[in-house]
């Protein structure tokens, strides 16, 4: 505890900076409330509209129907949903482990490795989008690169995005290759930040690489690793430009996601009442997934004292 | 004495310069002065027209300069990508409106029309002093492209493109084969089937999902199959016995001779595989002509067929068809000059070098233009003609505000019977039973 007499000068200090530092945050405040709150708030008041664009009477208060309807007459949303976890769950199952797998080798050290690494980083510096229209051009049985080189083997291609049982798969291809280079970044500086001692004291033990491995490298790097997969669940569960330009939700709607149907709702059908609660509803699903994984992860954000 | 000549001279040059300029406009300007309005009645007015990337738009950019040298009306375009444009549009109409004077618009008229975000055209067409119609000729523009535009009985939108499905081949792998241009349907198929090859797909159509996808050639085979989107008494009739044939019919050329993976096609793969002899057959817009004929875009320029596509049972077929159009904003401050600018681009003068270009017009005239038809194939012209002609708007539902909603779930039962996911039959129902969900909102 500081003197008393030291607290006033630091409060009359504090008073003379208010002023200052309320008009030098004052710029950056006012925009993040006129591009985020503001826009939520809006959506929020036509989630709970009857709000259909090309209806010429106007929006009118319709209070929980739009979730009503959403909730329990929609099959897609179900299953745009279920495609939406899917899509997760194999992304992050994929990344993370080749992620953790490629960090390792990089971690070892060797004369190439920041070249490797640098090599590495490029797919995420690519726009999403660039990369999904190479990706589909790759893909394309006809034209692609993907087949050709295959035929040079004689071994057939497979229709990639064209078929309903791989599309999924195929999607997913291309954001493991966009992402793994982030997780294999993130759980790099967690390789590179271990203490030494654990090592060397296992190995003198005589305990075998695999229990190294289990029992010292993976609890220690356990904090890392989850908050890259916290990043990635939620990224995930999110993407979108992938998606749309490889297969618009296709063949059939097997590769459809909550996020595209949204889209739809709101930029195709003008529903735009529906879309905002698609929206409302698809931000709780993000926030309680990454709640129980908060949890159960046992990860703590904001000060550990 | 000396400077002053030399300085006579540069003036000389400049205003002989000047005149030829004058000259070389007025020559252009003169098909326009024939019209017995006053082009100058909004001079000093300025427009914004939106626009997206399409042959049109670049055309009319060169010619922009002689409008405002008739009018004295200032015009910018704001040009996005087509489906950036689609949201740009929606974004400011739904905004309430204004910033655009006129705009390109397609199917989205009819919702556009009902919520109010167009303005109806008649009564400028109609005022002699903003129309000459014996110099504008509303009539020439098919009655088809006229009825495109209407809603309600309403006038909103003047055409600007016009393409219809036709079929195109290639006639080298026919005569190869020995094949005769298909007549009728079962004839398609089994050309088909005969040119089908490891290399090659026997046809190839838009199985991607997207009511501007698949939905719009499958069309023109629901409605050749005589089946139809709605019933007389307005119920979703596209389960039909009539539907679930033209759509098996469909599937059926995609799956036993089409390319490795049909449903992944839009337009652009349909285009590009035909371009690059990667397909023997298609059917899709007749536009696609002016790329296959292209030597440097096209590996089989000179060897391609174009013709309407075969019927069922001796009958003829009914393709669809696309217009894109332009329409005002109602809250423009400019309406009187965007209508004369309106008038102007879809004028005969306008339209004609146009559609040299590209290929493609929504004018009776252009299409028994000498100019036009010499640089493209008859049989094109015929194929695409016929196919304007016979194209009829009223079967199209894109006049109910909801038809981009049903469309895209009709699209993915389609998708669904070319990857043999569901039943045809089964598929359909589904998709009629979501439709009527859907209007009954």
């Amino acid at each position: 505890m500081a003197p008393k007499t030291h607290m006033k000068k630091n409060n009359t200090l504090n008073l003379e900076n208010k002023k200052f530092i309320v008009t030098s945050l004052a710029p950056a405040l006012i925009s993040l409330i006129l591009i985020t709150v503001v826009p939520f708030v809006i959506n929020i008041i036509n989630s709970l509209r009857n709000y259909y664009l090309a209806d010429p009477k106007g929006p009118t208060f319709v209070g929980l129907e739009n979730f009503k309807q959403i909730l329990f007459n929609d099959a897609n949303f179900w299953h745009s949903l279920w495609i939406t976890l899917l899509f997760t769950a194999g992304c992050i199952l994929i990344e993370f482990w080749l992620g953790l797998y490629i960090a390792g080798l990089l971690s070892s050290g060797g004369t190439f490795r920041n070249i490797i690494r640098s090599l590495l980083i490029l797919p995420m510096a690519a726009t999403p989008v660039a990369v999904s229209f190479t990706w589909k051009i790759m893909y394309s049985p006809s034209l692609g690169i993907i087949n050709y080189f295959l035929k040079l083997f004689n071994i057939n291609g497979a229709a990639w995005v064209g078929d309903p049982k791989i599309a999924l798969l195929s999607v997913i291809l291309v954001d493991v290759w966009q992402w793994t280079p982030f997780m294999m970044l993130i759980m790099l500086a967690g390789y590179m930040s271990l203490p030494t001692e654990p090592f060397e004291a296992a190995t003198v033990d005589g305990a075998k690489d695999w229990h190294i491995f289990r029992y010292i490298t993976l609890p220690l790097i356990k904090p890392v690793a989850l908050t890259a997969l916290l990043f990635r669940v939620i990224d995930s569960l999110k993407t979108f430009d992938i998606i749309f330009v490889l297969t618009r939700g296709g063949p059939g709607n097997t590769t459809e996601t909550l996020n595209l149907y949204t889209y739809l709702k709101g930029f195709s059908y003008l529903r735009i009442g529906e879309a905002s609660a698609l929206a409302i509803i698809f931000l709780l699903i993000v926030i309680a997934i990454s709640q129980i994984y908060l949890k159960y992860a046992g990860l703590e954000f904001g000060g550990s004292n | 004495m000396i400077k002053k000549s030399k300085k006579s001279v540069v003036l000389l040059g400049l205003s002989f310069i000047f005149i030829l300029c004058v000259s070389a406009f007025a020559s252009d300007l003169a098909e326009f002065e024939k019209a017995s309005i006053n082009w100058r009645q909004k001079e000093g007015e300025r427009l914004l027209v939106g626009m997206n990337k399409h042959g049109f738009t670049d055309a009319i950019q060169q010619f922009l300069p002689e409008f405002e040298q008739l009018t004295g009306i200032k015009v910018t375009l704001d040009v996005y990508p087509e489906e950036e444009f689609r949201k740009k549009r929606l974004v400011t109409m739904a905004g309430g409106g204004g910033i655009y004077d006129v705009f390109m618009i397609d199917q989205a008229l009819y919702q556009y029309a009902e919520a109010g975000w167009v303005e109806p055209l008649m009564t400028y067409i109609e005022n002699p002093d903003l129309t000459d119609n014996n110099w504008y000729d509303f009539e020439d523009i098919f009655d088809k492209a006229r009825g495109f535009g209407e809603y309600k009985g309403v006038f909103y939108a003047l055409p600007i493109t016009g393409e219809a499905e036709i079929l195109f081949y290639r006639s080298d792998l026919n005569e190869e084969k020995g094949l005769a241009v298909p007549q009728s349907m079962d004839e398609l198929y089994e050309n088909a089937k005969k040119l089908k090859s490891d290399s090659i797909a026997g046809i190839v159509l838009r199985g991607q999902r997207g009511w501007g996808a698949n939905v719009w050639p499958w069309s023109g085979f629901l409605w050749t199959y005589d089946g139809r989107y709605f019933d007389a008494d307005d119920n979703p009739a596209f389960n039909s016995p009539e539907a679930v044939a033209a759509t098996e019919m469909y599937a059926k050329l995609l799956i036993d001779a089409g390319p490795q993976a049909p449903a992944s096609y839009n337009w652009y793969e349909v285009q590009s595989d035909i371009a690059l002899g990667k397909a023997a057959m298609g059917i899709d817009t007749g536009m696609f002509m002016a790329v296959y004929e292209d030597p440097e875009k096209s590996e089989v320029a000179g060897k391609m067929g174009y013709i309407t596509m075969p019927g069922v049972n001796g009958k003829k077929s009914v393709p669809n068809f696309h217009y894109w159009q332009i329409a005002m904003d109602p809250k423009s401050v400019h309406k009187e000059a965007a209508w004369l600018f309106i008038q102007w681009a879809t004028s005969k003068n306008i339209l004609l070098p146009v559609a040299v270009k590209n290929g493609t017009a929504p004018r009776a005239s252009i299409w028994n233009n000498e100019e036009f038809l010499s640089k493209y194939s008859k049989e094109w012209a015929e194929a695409s003609s016929q196919g304007l002609a016979s194209a009829d708007p009223s079967l199209v539902p894109y006049y109910k505000p909801e038809f981009s909603e049903f469309g895209e779930i009709l699209s993915i039962a389609i998708s669904d019977v070319i990857t043999q996911t569901k039943d045809c039959q089964e598929a359909l129902n589904f998709a009629v039973e979501e439709t009527k969900k859907i209007l009954n909102k």
